[in-house]
């Protein structure tokens, strides 16, 4: 018996799926072929192995995070990328998603009014909002909001800073990036505890920012300082933190953001 | 589940049911999680990997060609990811942050945790070709014909991959100490 059809025999009887009749010949070429003999109780050694690995039980909180994923599919889409297309098509796929956009973009619309009537706004959250470069660290004004944790990552040919700011019940992630091309920054979330409010890009740039399910990330495109203030809103408990991973031509360096605002005096 | 009851699903998905939808993560999220975990060897990226791949199927259930088996095209949003994934992570240092089973419980435990654990060290040695051959046929349970659909190779390759990736699997169980029967 040809090799091939020796292999196809053996690979059917293990897997279940030969006929009697190929299984009677299987049987009569093992009884006269050590070598092959050797072959089939090496492989069948392997499904043993393969077989006795167990099947993981998936995280318990899988579904839950898909399912509120989809109804915050917004979130979803690439910020930079014809986003506005997508959310179009979504619209012709859905119209009720196109009402409930409409809804949310007139309640935004109540609270900006509502902010600059108060002095309130939103985004006006005491982090510098103009361009800005040549500086790791921007100042702070007074009583705006306070760095409660940073990390630096030092790369071969830059360097990542993030750093987690809070006032109030504000949190604001900023990431100030100088690194080469092709470097991708990833801040994950855990999505039960944290959801995305906002984003700003810091000066605009080509590079490509991606805000996906319980995760930013950012890929650089464009020599050149960039910084991303990234607004999140709290969900669940505090202190869970945020997950920075930096994925340079070079290597990978990661490390984590503390996000719970330390308490007076400690 | 049996077929028509899942192109009811995709029927309800396509109306905007998100629970019909919730019903198909229900049936697929287990072997796909399995699929992603064995392909990646890391729980988050499988969490995150799954997830995508689920957001992705019902961003474009849309474009979904009905002819076709719908755990076909899911298995094949998952592939793709994987395999975006270990693209990206082939060009980094590796993530410190295998599935290690250093906190064993009772022996029974830790012998699992074991098996587990060399089984992934030995898939992980595999190239993602060979690799994903053996998760679809051992972990995802899938026949020659639905791999040959997933993979979108004849089944004559799929059959050939996998003898090939069985030896070679067999040769590192051999080399790691794991004990064949």
């Amino acid at each position: 018996m040809k090799d091939k059809e020796m292999q196809r025999l053996m690979n059917d009887q293990l897997d279940g799926l030969a006929t009697p009749a190929e299984s009677e010949r299987l049987r009569r070429e093992l009884a006269s072929d050590e070598g092959a003999r050797k072959e089939y109780r090496s492989l069948g050694a392997v499904f043993d192995v393969l077989n006795r690995a167990e099947i993981e039980e998936p995280p318990p909180d899988l579904k839950q995070n898909v399912m509120r994923a989809i109804h915050h599919r917004v979130e979803m889409m690439p910020v930079r990328k014809g986003w506005r297309e997508l959310i179009g098509a979504a619209f012709r796929k859905r119209p009720a998603f196109g009402y409930a956009y409409s809804f949310a973009a007139g309640a935004a619309l109540a609270v900006l009014a509502f902010a600059l009537l108060t002095g309130n706004s939103i985004m006006g959250s005491g982090i510098e909002s103009g361009p800005f470069s040549g500086t790791m660290l921007p100042s702070l004004g007074v009583g705006q909001l306070r760095r409660i944790d940073s990390r630096e990552f030092t790369l071969r040919d830059g360097r990542v800073l993030a750093e987690m700011l809070s006032g109030g019940d504000r949190f604001v992630a900023r990431i100030t990036a100088r690194a080469p091309e092709g470097t991708e920054v990833v801040v994950s979330y855990d999505p039960g505890s944290w959801s995305v409010a906002g984003l700003r890009q810091h000066p605009a740039t080509a590079n490509d920012v991606m805000l996906g399910f319980g995760r930013i990330s950012v890929r650089i495109q464009q020599i050149g300082e960039s910084q991303y203030l990234l607004y999140l809103a709290r969900r669940g408990p505090a202190g869970s933190p945020l997950r920075i991973a930096i994925h340079s031509p070079n290597g990978h360096v990661q490390g984590e953001l503390e996000t719970r605002v330390p308490r007076p005096g400690s | 589940m049996v077929e028509h009851e899942e192109d009811g699903l995709l029927e309800r998905c396509l109306e905007g049911d998100g629970g019909a939808f919730g019903q198909l993560v229900d049936r697929y999220q287990r072997v796909l999680f399995n699929v992603s975990l064995r392909m990646v060897g890391n729980r988050e990226d499988a969490r995150d990997i799954t997830q995508t791949v689920f957001l992705k199927a019902y961003e474009n259930l849309g474009k979904f060609d009905r002819r076709h088996r719908f755990f076909s095209w899911v298995y094949r949003i998952m592939i793709n990811e994987t395999l975006n994934h270990l693209n990206r992570a082939r060009r980094t240092e590796p993530l410190d942050e295998t599935m290690a089973a250093e906190q064993c419980g009772p022996d029974e435990d830790c012998a699992r945790h074991r098996l587990h654990d060399s089984v992934q060290s030995a898939l992980m040695e595999l190239s993602p070709d060979y690799r994903q051959v053996i998760i679809l046929r051992h972990f995802a349970q899938l026949s020659y014909q639905e791999m040959s659909s997933v993979l979108e190779v004849p089944e004559k390759t799929v059959k050939s991959r996998l003898h090939t990736a069985r030896q070679l699997l067999g040769g590192i169980f051999s080399k790691s100490g794991i004990a064949l029967s």
